[in-house]
């Protein structure tokens, strides 16, 4: 019994959300924002002032597995914030990186991520579904429907859309 | 750490080139014999610690020189760098993206965008009028070193770095200044 009791200790059982696109809750024409770091673009030197940052599929890739599943995700995904739930707040876009000083937003259309394709015209549709949390009720998640980590040419792709 | 020299602990593990290169004849990297205590190098080589037992040195050209203090600032970086629990730069990433530069370094026309992925690892990036080229390194075990490819011609791959038998054609043309 108490083996038993002290490798039940050892447990952690954590729920995990399937990841499921919510058509009708996050329609096609509502916008999603996504943080970027400027580490994530090549540094703050690499955008002239005055210009727009030039973004690289560096800042649309997912948790790795094991990182997704801690946060409670059944899979990959990656973190965006939706601005219909921004506004409902009576929040700008701008609340997405209140807290994170120099941090930069991408924009995107929810209707462009399901409608994703490759430079190919291959089609790699991506998924988003809400996941709010206390501290940030607009959050929600983007995954990629084919199983597994994003890969660098979808990455490169949601570039093409932001 | 002045930009004049840069100290970092590296050890080199041998890195399969890419195969099929079309790249001439270059400088290999050798094993040197086992260095006794820290060695503090010019800002032209890297410092090796001293419990390391397999040591390279890497002769850094000039234009090195800047990806490496680069490279120095995103070390500094702390766990959750990105607001998205970025995990700070791994030690195992740095040798096997320093090497493949030196291997490149005659390819290589501009200073790339070096970034921090969220695993921790590192990415260089050169964007041109006509095409992309991305090289990063996983610190997986043993790490990864990836290519991404694009070219407005239609020209896509990705993949690992020692099945592109066109890498240095390609930084060659993502790394052109025109």
């Amino acid at each position: 019994m108490a083996g038993l009791r002290n490798c039940l200790s050892q447990l952690r059982i954590v729920a995990v959300k399937a990841l499921i696109d919510d058509k009708q809750g996050i329609p096609d024409d509502l916008i999603l924002y996504r943080r970027v770091d400027w580490d994530r673009i090549g540094g703050r030197p690499k955008c002239p002032p005055g210009e727009v940052a030039r973004l690289s599929g560096n800042a649309f890739t997912d948790y790795k597995e094991d990182v997704a599943r801690e946060l409670g995700y059944e899979g990959p995904c990656m973190s965006v914030a939706l601005g219909r739930v921004l506004e409902a707040f009576g929040f700008p876009s701008s609340k997405v990186i209140e807290e994170y000083e120099g941090y930069g937003l991408a924009r995107v259309r929810v209707g462009d991520l399901r409608q994703l394709t490759r430079f190919d015209g291959s089609p790699c549709p991506q998924g988003v579904m809400a996941s709010p949390t206390e501290k940030e009720p607009w959050h929600c998640v983007v995954f990629d429907y084919e199983a597994g980590q994003r890969k660098r040419a979808v990455c490169s792709a949601i570039v093409r859309v932001a | 750490m002045g930009a004049g020299s840069v100290s970092a602990d590296l050890v080199l593990p041998r890195v399969a080139k890419p195969t099929g290169s079309s790249m001439s004849g270059r400088e290999r990297l050798e094993p040197m014999t086992p260095v006794q205590g820290a060695v503090t190098l010019t800002s032209r080589e890297v410092s090796v610690a001293a419990d390391r037992t397999e040591v390279v040195l890497i002769p850094a050209s000039d234009r090195l020189k800047p990806i490496l203090v680069r490279i120095d600032e995103l070390r500094m970086r702390p766990s959750g760098w990105d607001s998205y629990g970025g995990r700070p730069l791994q030690r195992e990433a740095i040798p096997p993206l320093l090497q493949v530069l030196v291997w490149l370094d005659h390819v290589i026309q501009s200073e790339p965008a070096v970034s921090l992925t969220g695993e921790g690892g590192l990415e260089l990036s050169w964007n041109c009028s006509d095409s992309l080229l991305e090289l990063s390194v996983q610190p997986t075990a043993p790490p990864t070193l990836n290519v991404y490819f694009r070219e407005n011609s239609g020209i896509e791959w990705e993949g690992r770095a020692q099945d592109c038998h066109l890498l240095d054609k390609w930084v060659w043309q993502a790394s052109a200044t025109v």
